[in-house]
């Protein structure tokens, strides 16, 4: 049996971004008509630059984090993300703005007033891109889930 | 799925166990309203004043300050410089300068403010910032050019603009390819009515970094200097050849006693919008340079990636994802593969790694023999391969015909313009078990271009990575075909072990 701690690892290895989103409470109900928040976190692999939500112009891919339709929450504001670090990008040759470790984006949602009550799986995409010093990665697209309920 | 989410959870403590620090500078810096804001990162400052993330929370203070009133964020700047060491003051002095010069505000205190951040970033000042590390010159150079670009910024917004030329010339001299120091030099030069001083400029902004607005630019000053779009690109070349020469210097390679019969093949991934591609681009340029094509045969495969490529097509992304690679820059000689790259200072310790590899497997003997004849007649290359001696067993031995273009132009966002060896089309064929194998294969060049253009027009419409909104458009598209200017390399590879038994390059000369 793989040690959980040796899977992260090797997680990390094989993607150096791992993504999970939550609410204040896990299976938390909202009302329909509501507002509520969730969080995606990315905890990033240590040499590793995941660039921030703003776009820059000739520079490294940004950061995008998009709602898909067809589901009863809705994005109803900007997203409040972490503090990036802004740092002169040697082989960009710009400032670019990243994240080194981790971060985290609180994603404020409103819940359609017509959603109906029981189980509403929220789904969550994030186009991102990282790139090291030596080497970049080719965009991905991670596909979040998080179970919440509607009363 | 036990053992996956107990993972997660790893991944979930690791966030939590952030620090103190971490955690109270993500608080001020979520506070909206800015007097707030200022309050917090300054009790965040006196806190945690060793914080690796102070610098940060130093500039997000100044810019809430600025928000609020710039006097103040002026008078916080002085004040919060005199507990920093030079290298810290004088990029809080810079990022303050920058900030102004972009609202235009306090002319005098940006000029100022971007003066002393000169003055501040000594050698001595950058060294002792470097912590025991062996601090980089072409680091500090490049740092040090950043200074004098805002410090030229500051007097363009003056008005004094025959002082701020030497400065953002000053700021090139550190870092050639600072891209936005070239265009306002450009600028300053177009004002004063030298239009062919000021093209160079303007070139040489739009060489080290393309974008639509340097390239736009550029186009402009030339139409405008030379009278018509005639010659354009010759003279964006000498530019480049110019302003940009390669940091690598080897000698021509040597038979040795030890050569044996193999070519050797190196296959790059790259991408001309990737940064860490450029020190693996100028190696294998240097490669081309050091051996003949009897010695090795270089294939460069683009991609879209992290960017989109316009040299990318259908056949070299299929390629990369049968190579399973992690991400660019990947080389791999004769099948073995190897990611990563750097940056232009890098290249020269990049070139020497893979010169050694390269002149070991030159000494390696070769699992088949191959012979190549191409024939061009302007609209179809013919390659006609031979393959014997095949001295593997193995059903999984594939035959590789590239049909190659042996130098595209095209300047993209990490500052290389000539592009050896791209790859345009592959053929394969199995070998299936057979000792000895006879092909050939025609690439009619009008079908090879339509697809190149379709793929790139495929891609303008929609990608599932790049471009989801359809809204993304290439700069320029690289789908026409030079008939006058390709080359075939063909190879034998098993597909499972990645190994290359053997390689021939051909020119295909019509």
């Amino acid at each position: 049996m793989i040690a959980p701690a040796l899977l992260f690892a090797l997680l990390m290895q094989t993607a150096p971004v791992q993504w999970a989103v939550s609410a204040p409470a896990a299976g938390s109900a909202a009302k329909a008509g509501g507002k509520l928040a969730v969080t995606v976190t990315a905890t990033i692999a240590p040499g590793w630059h995941l660039y921030s939500l703003k776009k820059m112009e000739g520079g490294p891919i940004a950061t995008t984090i998009v709602m898909p339709e067809g589901q009863p929450f809705r994005l109803a504001g900007a997203i409040d993300a972490s503090a990036p670090l802004s740092k002169f990008d040697d082989t960009f040759q710009m400032d670019v703005e990243s994240y080194e470790g981790g971060a985290e984006f609180v994603l404020p949602l409103a819940v359609a007033k017509d959603a109906k009550p029981g189980a509403a799986p929220l789904a969550v995409h994030v186009r991102y891109q990282v790139c090291d010093d030596k080497q970049c990665l080719p965009p991905r697209t991670v596909k979040l889930e998080l179970q919440l309920a509607i009363r | 799925m036990r053992v996956l989410i107990t993972a997660l959870l790893c991944a979930a403590s690791l966030l939590a166990q952030e620090t103190s620090d971490a955690k109270a500078y993500q608080a001020a810096y979520r506070l909206k309203e800015p007097a707030a804001k200022v309050a917090a990162l300054d009790r965040f400052l006196a806190e945690y004043p060793a914080s690796n993330r102070a610098g940060t929370a130093r500039r997000e203070l100044i810019s809430a300050a600025l928000a609020v009133n710039p006097k103040d964020a002026v008078r916080r700047t002085n004040a919060i410089n005199k507990t920093l060491p030079p290298a810290d003051a004088a990029d809080l002095n810079r990022f303050l300068a920058a900030e102004l010069n972009g609202a235009k505000q306090l002319p005098k205190d940006a000029e100022r403010a971007a003066r002393l951040a000169v003055e501040q970033y000594t050698w001595e000042a950058f060294a002792a910032q470097a912590k025991g590390e062996s601090p980089s010159r072409s680091r500090y150079e490049g740092q040090r050019a950043r200074m004098n670009e805002t410090l030229g910024q500051a007097l363009l917004v003056r008005g004094k603009r025959a002082e701020a030329k030497p400065v953002f010339l000053e700021a090139l001299k550190g870092n050639p390819s600072f891209a936005a120091a070239a265009l306002a030099v450009g600028d300053v030069l177009l004002k004063e009515g030298k239009g062919p001083e000021a093209l160079a400029y303007y070139a040489q902004g739009m060489l080290a970094r393309a974008t639509p607005e340097s390239r736009r630019k550029f186009s402009e000053a030339y139409l405008k200097v030379k009278g018509s779009e005639a010659g354009q690109q010759e003279f964006l070349d000498e530019r480049y050849k110019a302003v940009f020469p390669s940091p690598i210097h080897t000698g021509k390679y040597r038979t040795t006693g030890q050569r044996s019969a193999r070519v050797v093949l190196a296959e790059v991934y790259t991408g001309a919008g990737c940064g860490p591609c450029l020190a693996a681009d100028l190696s294998f340029d240097a490669v081309l340079e050091r051996y003949s094509r009897s010695d090795v045969a270089v294939v460069m495969y683009h991609e879209h990636i992290p960017r989109p490529d316009p040299m990318s097509n259908t056949d070299t992304v299929a390629r990369w994802k049968w190579q399973e690679g992690r991400g660019v820059p990947t080389y791999a000689i004769d099948g073995n593969a190897t990611t990563g790259g750097g940056t232009r200072d890098m290249a020269v310790d990049l070139e020497t790694k893979i010169r050694q590899t390269v002149d070991k497997q030159l000494t390696a003997e070769p699992f088949a023999a191959m012979k190549l004849a191409a024939s061009n007649d302007g609209r179809v290359v013919r390659a006609s391969v031979s393959v014997t001696d095949v001295a593997k067993d193995s059903a999984d031995l594939v035959l590789n015909v590239l049909l190659l273009e042996k130098e595209l132009r095209y300047s993209g966002e990490n500052g290389i313009r000539f592009h050896p060896m791209v790859v345009r089309s592959i053929a394969t064929f199995p070998l299936k078990g057979e000792k000895a194998k006879s092909e050939t294969h025609e690439f009619h060049l009008a079908a090879v271009a339509a697809g190149l253009e379709k793929h790139i027009a495929d891609f303008e419409k929609h990608d599932e990575r790049h471009n989801k909104d359809g809204k993304f458009r290439f700069m320029e598209y690289k789908s026409a075909l030079d008939a006058a200017d390709l080359a075939v390399v063909a190879f034998v590879q098993d597909v499972k072990t990645k190994a290359v038994l053997q390689s021939v390059y051909a020119e295909a000369k019509p």
